[in-house]
């Protein structure tokens, strides 16, 4: 099956083919998608039973927005895999859940919702493919294998240990500086990776100030 | 991009591996109750050690927080120590015995004497975990926790501050309602059933008044728990995790 060796898949077209493709995927893809949500969704505090349905309505929800894209061919296979594009959808699709069903409700909301994605990618599932290629090439930075990418072993260790969440006292600990100069060379890091991103065509605060222009005019 | 928006997506970067675990069959097989049972038994085991040294720390800091409890509810004996032959009262409850019992600045030995071989019968015994699947720095978060709650029995009439180490920490990975936890709170109370919290929420804001979150709850929790204290009820907490 062609959609697997991740090659672009035929876009436009409905055809049986494509459904074949979507199925395949839906099969490899749809327990770790469950999980991702049962995760999410537990998080929130919600009972055992209601979260099991609302797991499942995401889910659901996560494959109609991930089919649409690949049926517009907004989702490009040659800057993000399959997983990584489906769990750029679903990331969107939870937060988008979280901040319409959240806001009442104190249970299944997340403190820190707003920041919880960049905040342009935070309402509109089109621009998971902007996500998943940024999440993509981050990836591969902190893996080392990001051709060209101008990080060396300690710039490593530091993303990695942002990406689990270390304080800048653990990053201070595994690097053998002290807590100021792990502040320095963290925030030295991320503004490098940042302009990597730009010049690799990824600057997701771009998005964000083109939806908000159009707002501004109308208001 | 902002740093802040970096971070985000580094983390995401690492949820997006654990997404990748879960699709492929041959990490996790059967169906997501067994799945998320043996694995909180895994992380159980795994952590024992350190669970262990968590629940002798907490059981510890149960029995001042007990001692200290009676002093401030029931001071009446601890009031009066130049009598040497104090008398029970009838109403009096067991569990004060058991605080005289615990203080040894206390003169009154007589009164434990006398008394010893009273049995502590609670109403109800009532455990109530919070389970968190992320290690967020976040700990004032009320929404973030998933909340169980159970009613225990640990047989012989045996009350919370009875308990074994590990008992409580052995029962909440049992009920666990996240997959993979990587942090525990386990709150167990005995006591009249009237005192016990009626639902998961009045559970949460308990549990986390308790930890000294109170501050972070709604504002329904400051209502409702102004002074942080179960009334009537002995309780246990205890934390483990990774």
């Amino acid at each position: 099956m062609r959609i697997l060796d991740e090659s672009p898949m035929k876009q436009n077209q409905p055809d049986p083919a494509n459904k074949s493709a979507l199925a395949e995927l839906h099969e490899r893809f749809a327990p770790g998608l469950l999980r991702f949500f049962q995760r999410k969704v537990s998080g929130g505090g919600l009972s055992s039973q209601a979260y099991g349905d609302r797991a499942d309505e995401l889910a659901q929800r996560t494959w109609i927005e991930f089919w649409k894209a690949l049926q517009s061919g907004s989702y490009d296979p040659t800057r993000a895999k399959h997983s990584t594009f489906l769990y750029a959808v679903a990331s969107i699709i939870w937060l988008r859940s979280v901040r319409e069903e959240g806001r009442n409700s104190r249970i299944g909301v997340l403190p820190d919702s707003d920041e919880w994605l960049p905040t342009s990618q935070a309402d509109d599932p089109s621009h998971a493919a902007d996500l998943a290629s940024a999440i993509e090439v981050i990836r591969r930075v902190v893996a080392g294998s990001e051709p060209a990418a101008p990080f060396g072993d300690d710039d490593r260790v530091i993303l990695r240990a942002v990406a689990d969440d270390c304080s800048e006292r653990e990053i201070a600990a595994q690097l053998g500086v002290s807590p100021s100069t792990a502040h320095e060379r963290k925030r030295a890091v991320l503004a490098r990776i940042a302009d990597f991103l730009r010049g690799k065509g990824i600057d997701l605060s771009q998005n964000r100030r083109a939806q908000e222009i159009p707002t501004a005019k109308k208001q | 991009m902002k740093d802040q928006e970096i971070e985000q997506l580094l983390k995401m970067s690492r949820e997006l591996e654990q997404f990748e675990r879960d699709c492929d069959p041959r990490v996790v097989t059967g169906d997501d109750r067994t799945a998320n049972l043996l694995n909180s038994l895994a992380v159980g085991r795994a952590n024992s050690a350190a669970r262990m040294r968590w629940a002798s720390v907490a059981i510890a800091a149960c029995l001042v927080i007990a001692v200290i409890a009676k002093m401030q509810s029931t001071p009446t004996p601890l009031v009066a120590p130049e009598t040497e032959n104090v008398a029970i009262e009838p109403t009096q409850k067991p569990t004060e015995i058991q605080v005289v019992q615990s203080l040894p600045v206390v003169p009154a030995v007589s009164v434990t004497e006398e008394v010893s071989d009273v049995k502590t019968i609670p109403n109800v015994q009532v455990v109530v975990a919070l389970y968190r699947s992320d290690s967020s720095p976040t700990e004032r978060c009320p929404e973030c926790w998933c909340v169980a709650r159970w009613s225990a029995d640990w047989g012989e009439g045996r009350s919370v501050n009875e308990l074994q180490d590990h008992e409580l920490v052995d029962d909440s990975m049992m009920h666990s309602c996240v997959t993979d936890p990587k942090r525990v709170v386990v709150l167990g109370l005995s006591g009249p059933a009237s005192s016990m919290p009626k639902n998961d929420q009045q559970a949460l804001d308990l549990s986390l008044c308790l930890m000294g979150l109170q501050g972070s709850a709604s504002p329904q929790a400051s209502v409702e728990n102004p002074n942080c204290t179960p009334v009537g009820l002995d309780y246990c907490l205890t934390t483990w995790g990774k």
